[in-house]
């Protein structure tokens, strides 16, 4: 069976294109970027809609070019909801953002203080995502994790949208357990040093099996490997995971937690994106004007 | 005036959406100011199909073989918006939504908004914009004023949209637009490049000093197309007034030709 990759969770605005070129040749066909924060506070709203354009526009454009289908989540990211430049006004221009073609869900959103407001702009997107029938993509802190996940959990409870349609990520052993209990699907970030590594991620799988269980790179501009799902898979391999199973993980999962009411499918995923050089955004070339005809298909 | 009128609009509402009567009624229920969040959905609830080749076809007001049920679809929702919506939904919109709402003037009626919207749609670097824009009906050549209309000319020359897609344009013609077309294809010419097929034609109804020469020496083009628009340029000329040499030319252009296209514009 040949490998195919769901990557659903990468930030290729801060990526290179030969990240795209590695990835496609490592089996990615879909990446999907959440979006997030930029590593520094915006100022006002108009960033954060120049960012959201990109999202749905150029970065997609530079993704096809690479043979990779793009696909992305909307959202008011956790740190920044705490920031009241931006906060309310990001939630009057997000729900046009949520009917665009290539959006396929709600996030980045959930916690990361764990402040009241954070709280309070996460159930106000959760209430979006059920009025725009649309999964989320729940960030959960990196600080007091656990309790962070549980309370990701009782807001998204409280909230009336329906479990299977919540993925709790960054997740890691302290947290398998609460978030299969809960009925929602569990991310793994494999993130270099932190996180979760290859090795432990293979070593969860092994116990927990692979039932509702998502895995990716969650790479961003910081010290992050676009890779990380494949040497994942590499491993998993050689611990002696049938392709079947290694299909549900990287492929089955995200692909039918985010494919739903037209908002793409399998079909659309497994198709070729339209490899053309000589294709534009609004006039602008990732070949930054080398001659179309001597590239490589 | 709007170039498609409300009949019109209900009979294409029955014969291509009949079986989206109920997301139509849907979407007017939440008002026009509902497609600031939902326009971006109509491809997704009507569908990017075309609406076929048996569709409304006017050689001088709109051609709709280009539209799609989406197309359609916004056009019926955005016929009596407020000019503030659409600016501001054309301003917001993906390159689906920015078609569509172009597509859309053409069921209102034109004033300063239909203006601003195609020259900010000229601005795009995005061809399908500019042709949704442009192409297929005459609503550039009867909303813009000659400098405006003369720029989206010189952009469709170069993007080499078909001279029979810009509908109207030949009755806006002027000695200055063909002074222009016929510099860009001098330019052309001298760095190598193709020209655009159309100048020549388009610049015989209105033709400025240089458009007879170039028609005589294009008439025996190696290139077929530019041939061919040479023999409609020179027939164009020969409709306002007689010209023995140009008649002499077509004549003998006539025994010469055999490319069967060429032929029957020669009739």
């Amino acid at each position: 069976m040949q490998l195919r990759i769901f990557e659903p969770h990468c930030h290729m605005f801060s990526r290179i294109t030969d990240d795209y070129v590695a990835m496609r040749a490592a089996g990615v066909r879909v990446v999907l970027e959440p979006a997030f924060w930029l590593g520094q506070p915006r100022t006002n709203v108009g960033s954060f809609i120049d960012y959201f354009d990109t999202l749905i526009g150029w970065e997609r454009h530079r993704s096809e070019q690479f043979g990779i289908h793009h696909v992305c989540t909307m959202g008011l990211n956790p740190r920044e909801a705490n920031d009241d430049r931006v906060n309310d006004a990001v939630m009057e221009v997000l729900p046009r953002y949520l009917e665009k073609g290539s959006v396929v869900g709600i996030g980045e959103i959930g916690l990361d203080d764990m402040t009241a407001r954070e709280e309070k702009f996460y159930e106000a997107q959760i209430q979006l995502a059920i009025a725009h029938d649309l999964p989320i993509l729940v960030h959960t802190p990196h600080r007091n994790k656990k309790q962070g996940f549980l309370r990701c959990l009782e807001i998204a409870k409280a909230s009336g949208i329906a479990m299977d349609r919540v993925l709790l990520d960054h997740g890691n052993e302290e947290t398998v357990r609460i978030t299969l209990d809960s009925g929602a699907m569990q991310g793994f970030s494999i993130y270099p040093n932190t996180k979760m590594s290859p090795e432990r991620m293979v070593k969860v799988l092994q116990e927990f099996g692979t039932e509702r269980m998502i895995i990716n790179s969650a790479c961003d501009w910081g010290v992050s490997d676009p890779l990380s799902v494949p040497k994942t898979v590499a491993l998993m391999r050689q611990a002696g995971f049938s392709d079947e199973a290694i299909d549900t993980v990287v492929w089955k999962n995200p692909v039918g937690f985010f494919a739903r009411n037209g908002r793409g499918s399998e079909e659309d995923w497994m198709a070729e994106p339209r490899l053309d050089w000589t294709e534009t955004f609004d006039g602008n070339s990732v070949l930054r004007g080398q001659d179309p005809s001597k590239m490589a298909k | 005036m709007s170039l498609l009128c409300p009949t019109e609009l209900e009979k294409l509402e029955t014969a291509h959406l009949a079986d989206r009567r109920e997301a139509l009624t849907d979407l007017r229920a939440k008002g026009p100011a509902g497609l600031e969040v939902f326009l971006a959905a109509l491809p997704r609830r009507f569908g990017r199909e075309l609406l076929g080749p048996e569709v409304l076809q006017d050689p001088n007001r709109i051609d709709l073989r280009a539209w799609r049920r989406c197309d359609l679809a916004a056009a019926l929702l955005l016929a009596k918006a407020e000019d503030a919506l659409l600016e501001k939904l054309f301003q917001q919109g993906d390159t689906d939504e920015r078609q569509m709402v172009l597509r859309a003037l053409s069921a209102r009626m034109i004033d300063d908004a239909t203006r601003r919207i195609l020259e900010a749609a000229h601005r795009q670097n995005d061809e399908a914009v500019f042709r949704a824009a442009y192409a297929d009906s005459a609503l550039a050549a009867m909303a813009l004023d000659d400098e405006s209309l003369d720029r989206g000319i010189l952009k469709a020359a170069f993007l080499g949209i078909d001279l029979g897609r810009l509908i109207g344009v030949e009755n806006r013609a002027r000695p200055e637009l063909s002074a222009m077309l016929l510099d860009f294809m001098t330019e052309r010419e001298a760095a190598g490049r193709r020209i655009w097929p159309g100048s020549l034609e388009l610049a015989a109804h209105a033709p400025c000093v240089g458009v007879r020469s170039r028609i005589l020496g294009d008439l025996w083009h190696g290139e077929d197309l530019r041939r061919y628009h040479a023999v409609r340029g020179a027939r164009i000329i020969l409709g306002d007034h007689d010209d023995e040499e140009l008649r002499d030319q077509l004549r003998l252009r006539r025994e010469r030709e055999r490319a069967p296209f060429v032929l029957a514009a020669l009739g």
